[in-house]
C-alpha cells in the first residue's frame, strides 16, 4: 500500500500541467459550490430574519377562523379583547403587540399626485407604543418620524412611496370596509418613510396607528392579530403549546412563523434543491474532467500497465493505484477549491453582491432587498472538500476498468 | 520444468485466421538458457506469451513446475506469474517516474516482503547488474543498456524460476546487446534461473545454450550447443 | 307592508303611476317608491355602458324577475354572451359558459363590480329591510332635479352591516321614481352617485330608462344603464330561477 501511495503521487508529477488544469477545474467547481452555498445560506438566513422582523414575528395569535379566511382580511374574525391577552402573555414574560390588517383601496388624488389613481392595499394598523418590541420597523425609518397614537397618519414603504410618488406630507385616502361591512374613507398624512429590508413589505407597506383604525373601522378595540416575539434562539414550535394554554376558551389559535411562512419555506426548500443541482453540475464538471484526465493518463501508460500485470500485479492493486492518483488530483483540487472558496466567502460575507436591480421589481421569494450577503457554512466547506476527493476517486474507476479489459499482450504491444 | 505439448494458437483478424502456432511441443529444464529464434512473424512472441501465462492457447497444453498453467483461471495465473515468472521486454518498460531502485523494488512490495529485506536485496542486485551508484536515477538519466539492466534486475529480484525475454536486445546496439546477453547468462549461471529469450539476431542466438528455431508457427530445429 | 330592495337594475326601474300623496312621511315615501318598482314578475332587456379610463364598453342583457327576491340577468353581447347572474332569496350565483363554471358569490367577492362596472353584486342584494336598517328623515320637501319636483330623504344606517352608512335619495313627487341618490362613507364622504338621466314609458309604465351610476372615489369611471324593454306581470316559469336552469 505504501508503494501504491508513493507511486500514485509520483504519477501525478508526470504531467504537471494536466494535473494542475484538472485540479483547477475541480477547484473552480468546489469554490463555486462553497461560494453559492454561502450566498444562498446568507440570503436564507437574512430572509428568515426579515420575515420574522417584518412579516410574521415569531408567532401570531389569531381568531380560530381567521387563517383560512386570511385572503379576505376579515375584520370580524378578530380578537375582541387583545389587551387582556397581551396582559396575560406579559404575566408569562412574553412580549406581544396587537395589530389590525385591513384590506382596502388606496385612493390618490390628482392634486397630490398629479394624476388620479387607486390601487389595492393592505393597511397594517399597529400599536406605536409596543410594535417595535416585536417588529423592527422603527430602525428602518429613513425620513420623517414614526407613528404616534391616534393620529390620521401613515408610514409607507420606501419602494411603495417611490412607486406612487408619495412624500412626507402627502395625503392619501384609504377606502376600506369597516367592521360589519360599511364603507369608510380615511384620509392619512404620510409622516414617515420606512426602508424595510424585506422587499415584499417595502413594496406594499402602509401603516397607521391602531387607534385610528379602531375608530374609523369600528373595531371596538378588537385586533385581527397579536404578534409575539420569542428569543431568536427559541424553538418556536416547542413554545406554542404553553402559549396556546393561555388562550384556551377565547377561540384563539397561536401559529408559529414557520406555519405562516410555509410558502416561503417551501420555496427555500426548493432553492436548496437548486443548490443540489449546482452540486450535481459541479460533480459533472469534476467527473468529466477527472475521467478525461485519467483516461489520458491510463492510455498513455498501457504498456507499463502490461508490464505490471505481467509481473503479477493484481487488477485490484492497479485499480487502487489509479484511483489513488485520481484522489490525489481531487485532493489538490479540493485544497485549492477550499482556499478559493474561503476567499470568495470573505467577499460575499463582508461585501456581498448587489442584486437590487432584480429585487426591486421582481419577487424572487427571498426577503432581502438586494445585497446578498453570505454566511459561513463550515459544513459545506468540509463536504465540498471531501466530495472533491471522493468524486475524483470514484470517477477513475471506469477508465481503469476499460484498460484492465485489454489482454496483456495487447497492452505490451501498445504504442 | 516447462512442458509444452502440441500448442496451437490462432489469431482471428476479422475473416482471416492466422495460425501463429501450429502444434508446438517443447520441454525446457530448470536452469536452461534457451533462445527461441526465427524470422519476424514466426510466432516467437506468441510462444513466449503462452509460457508467460499472459495469453490463452487454442489447443495443447502447457505445464510449468508441474502445474497446468494453460487451464488456470485469470487470478491463479496472476498469482503464478507474480511468484514464478520474470519478464524482460524489448522496450524495457520501466516506469519513468520511479528511480532505478524503485523500478526494481516495487516487484518485492507486491510480495509483501519486509522493507529492510527489500532494500538489501534491491541494492545487492542493482550492484550485481552493474548499476551501483545509479540506484536513484530515473530511467531518463540512464542509457538504453542501463535501462535494460534495471529491467533484468526487476525480472530477477524475486528469484523467479523462469525469466522470459522477448527480443531483449532488439533496441540496443550490438555491443550493448552483447553486454546484456552476457549479463543474462551470468545471472543464469549464478542463480540457476531458467532464461527463455526470443530473437531474430544471429549474434544473439550464438549466446544460447539451446536454440529452438521457429518457422511459421512450427519448430524447425532444436539444438543444444553447450 | 314589506319593503324590499331589489337588484339595482330593478331598483332603478321605477314604476310610474302618477299619484300625488300629500303630507306623506319619509317612511311612506320610501315605501311607495319601493313598492312601485316591485313587480310580481317582469322581463326586460337593456344595456350597460361601462366607462373607465381605458374607454367605454357596452354590454347588453335580458333580465327576468319574480317578486322582490328572485332575478336573473343574462348577458347577450358578444364578449360576455351567456354569462348569467342569478339572485335567489339568499345568494348570488355567477355562471360562465366558457368555463361551464358556477360560482357562488360570498363574502368579499360580493364587493366586486359586476362586469367591472360601478355596480357591485352587493348593491344588487343589499340589506333587504331598508326601513329597519336605516333611519329615514325627510330632509327637504321640495327640490328640483332635472326639472322634476322631488322629496329629499336622508337615510342613516342603524347598523354597521350595510355598505353605505348614509344615503341621500331624491324621489319624484309625482311618479316616485328615484331621480338621484348619493351614497356616503361613514365619515360622510361621497362614494357613489346615481342619477336618472331619462324617464320613459315602457308597456304603459313610467320607468327610469337611463340611469348613471358613478364612483366618486375612483374618478373617470361611470356606468350607464339603459332599459330598452320592460314587460310586467307575465307568466314566468319558477324553474328559471333555479340553479339547474342556470346552465342551459
Ligand atoms: N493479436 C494478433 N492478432 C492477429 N494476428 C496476430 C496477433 N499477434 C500476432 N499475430 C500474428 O501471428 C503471427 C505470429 O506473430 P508473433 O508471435 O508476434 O511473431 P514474432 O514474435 O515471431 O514476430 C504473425 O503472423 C502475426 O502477424
Ligand atoms: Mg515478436
Amino acid at each position: 500500500m505504501k508503494f501504491l501511495i508513493t507511486f500514485a503521487f509520483k504519477n501525478l508529477t508526470r504531467y504537471k500541467r494536466r494535473t494542475l488544469i484538472t485540479a483547477g477545474a475541480i477547484a473552480v467547481g468546489i469554490m463555486m459550490y462553497i461560494f453559492i452555498d454561502a450566498m444562498l445560506m446568507g440570503a436564507e438566513y437574512e430572509s428568515v430574519r426579515n420575515l420574522k422582523w417584518y412579516e410574521t414575528a415569531s408567532a401570531r395569535i389569531l381568531n380560530d377562523e381567521y387563517w383560512e379566511n386570511r385572503q379576505q382580511l376579515p375584520l370580524d374574525l378578530s380578537i375582541s379583547d387583545p389587551d387582556k391577552i397581551i396582559d396575560r402573555l406579559d404575566e408569562n414574560g412574553i412580549i406581544a403587540t396587537k395589530r389590525i390588517s385591513i384590506g382596502g383601496d388606496l385612493i390618490l388624488s390628482s392634486q397630490e399626485f398629479g394624476e388620479d389613481g387607486n390601487l389595492p392595499v393592505t393597511v397594517t394598523a399597529i400599536d406605536p407604543s409596543t410594535d417595535n418590541e416585536v417588529f423592527h420597523y422603527a430602525d428602518t425609518l429613513i425620513e420623517g418620524r414614526f407613528l404616534e397614537q391616534d393620529e390620521d397618519a401613515a408610514l409607507i414603504g420606501s419602494w411603495f412611496a417611490e412607486d406612487i410618488g408619495a412624500k412626507i406630507g402627502s395625503w392619501v385616502t384609504v377606502l376600506a370596509r369597516g367592521n360589519g361591512g360599511f364603507y369608510e374613507a380615511i384620509d392619512l398624512e404620510i409622516v414617515g418613510i420606512l426602508n424595510c429590508p424585506n422587499p415584499n413589505v417595502n413594496r406594499t407597506l402602509l401603516m397607521i396607528p391602531f387607534d385610528t383604525a379602531d375608530y374609523y373601522l369600528a373595531m371596538d378595540g378588537a385586533a385581527t392579530e397579536i404578534n409575539i416575539k420569542l428569543s431568536d434562539l427559541a424553538d418556536v414550535d416547542a413554545e406554542l403549546p404553553a402559549i396556546q394554554e393561555l388562550l384556551n376558551g377565547d377561540d384563539l389559535t397561536v401559529m408559529s412563523w414557520t406555519a405562516m411562512a410555509r410558502d416561503y419555506l417551501a420555496l427555500a426548500e426548493a432553492k436548496r434543491g437548486g443548490t443540489g443541482m449546482i452540486l450535481f453540475l459541479i460533480f459533472i464538471i469534476a467527473a468529466v474532467g477527472i475521467s478525461n484526465t485519467m483516461l489520458m493518463a491510463i492510455f498513455e501508460r498501457v504498456r507499463e500497465l502490461g508490464m505490471m500485470r505481467s509481473l503479477g500485479m493484481s487488477d485490484a492493486k492497479i485499480r487502487i493505484a489509479f484511483m489513488l492518483e485520481a484522489a490525489g488530483i481531487g485532493l489538490l483540487g479540493s485544497i485549492m477549491g477550499v482556499i478559493l472558496g474561503i476567499v470568495a466567502d470573505f467577499f460575499i460575507i463582508n461585501v456581498g453582491i448587489d442584486f437590487s436591480f432584480i429585487m426591486r421589481d421582481m419577487d424572487i421569494g427571498y426577503r432581502i432587498q438586494g445585497i446578498f450577503r453570505g454566511a459561513w457554512n463550515p459544513g459545506t466547506i468540509v463536504i465540498a472538500f471531501f466530495a472533491g476527493i471522493l468524486i475524483s476517486t470514484l470517477v477513475a474507476y471506469l477508465p481503469t476498468n476499460r484498460a484492465l479489459k485489454m489482454d496483456i499482450p495487447s497492452c505490451l504491444r501498445h504504442q | 520444468m516447462i512442458k509444452i505439448e502440441n500448442v496451437i494458437r490462432d489469431y482471428h483478424a476479422g475473416e482471416t485466421v492466422v495460425h501463429a502456432l501450429r502444434g508446438v511441443s517443447l520441454d525446457i529444464d530448470q536452469g536452461e538458457f534457451i533462445s527461441i529464434a526465427g524470422p519476424s512473424g514466426s510466432g516467437k512472441t506468441t510462444l513466449l506469451n503462452l509460457i508467460g501465462c499472459i495469453d490463452a492457447l487454442d489447443g495443447g497444453e502447457i505445464e510449468i513446475k508441474g502445474e497446468k498453467v494453460s487451464t488456470m483461471g485469470k487470478k491463479d495465473k496472476t498469482n503464478f506469474r507474480r511468484i514464478n515468472l520474470g519478464f524482460i521486454f524489448q522496450t524495457y518498460n520501466l516506469i519513468p517516474v520511479l528511480t532505478a531502485y524503485e523500478n526494481v523494488s516495487f516487484v518485492l512490495s507486491l510480495l509483501d516482503i519486509p522493507e529492510d529485506e527489500v532494500k538489501k536485496r534491491t541494492m545487492d542486485l542493482l550492484k550485481e547488474v552493474g548499476l551501483e551508484g545509479m540506484e536513484h536515477r530515473r530511467p531518463s538519466r540512464l542509457s538504453g543498456g542501463q535501462q535494460q539492466r534495471v529491467a533484468i534486475a526487476r525480472a530477477l529480484i524475486k528469484n523467479p524460476d523462469i525469466v522470459l525475454a522477448d527480443e531483449p536486445t532488439a533496441n540496443l546496439d550490438s555491443k550493448t546487446g552483447e553486454d546484456i546477453l552476457k549479463l543474462m547468462k551470468q545471472m543464469n549461471k549464478k542463480h540457476n534461473t531458467t532464461f527463455v529469450f526470443s530473437t531474430h539476431d544471429k549474434m544473439v542466438m550464438d549466446y544460447a545454450d539451446r536454440l529452438v528455431l521457429l518457422h511459421d508457427g512450427q519448430i524447425m530445429s532444436d539444438e543444444r550447443r553447450a | 307592508m314589506k319593503i324590499k330592495r331589489r337588484p339595482l337594475m330593478i331598483m332603478i326601474v321605477m314604476l310610474c303611476i302618477a299619484t300625488t300623496l300629500s303630507a306623506m312621511t319619509a317612511e311612506q315615501i320610501m315605501r311607495e317608491a319601493d313598492e312601485r318598482q316591485t313587480y310580481d314578475s317582469s322581463r326586460s332587456s337593456g344595456q350597460f355602458k361601462i366607462k373607465d379610463r381605458f374607454g367605454t364598453k357596452v354590454s347588453t342583457f335580458d333580465a327576468w324577475s319574480k317578486g322582490a327576491d328572485e332575478s336573473l340577468i343574462e348577458f347577450t353581447s358578444v364578449a360576455e354572451r351567456g354569462q348569467k347572474v342569478l339572485r335567489t332569496e339568499d345568494s348570488i350565483y355567477l355562471y360562465y359558459p366558457d368555463a361551464e363554471e358556477l360560482i357562488r358569490m360570498q363574502g368579499s367577492a360580493l364587493r366586486q363590480g359586476m362586469l367591472g362596472s360601478d355596480i357591485s353584486y352587493e348593491d344588487m342584494t343589499g340589506g333587504k329591510d331598508r326601513l329597519s336598517q336605516y333611519d329615514i328623515v325627510l330632509e327637504e320637501d321640495s327640490e328640483l332635479v332635472f326639472g322634476r319636483d322631488c322629496h329629499v330623504l336622508t337615510l342613516t344606517a342603524k347598523t354597521r352591516s350595510v355598505p353605505y352608512p348614509k344615503e341621500i335619495v331624491w324621489i319624484d313627487k309625482e311618479n316616485f321614481i328615484v331621480m338621484r341618490a348619493e351614497y356616503y362613507t361613514k365619515s360622510g364622504r361621497l362614494l357613489k352617485e346615481m342619477e336618472t338621466l331619462s324617464v320613459g314609458t315602457l308597456s304603459g309604465i313610467e320607468v327610469a330608462t337611463e340611469t348613471r351610476i358613478s364612483d366618486k372615489m375612483k374618478t373617470d369611471t361611470e356606468t350607464i344603464m339603459i332599459l330598452d324593454e320592460l314587460e310586467v306581470n307575465i307568466r314566468i316559469d319558477d324553474d328559471l330561477f333555479s340553479l339547474d336552469e342556470l346552465s342551459w
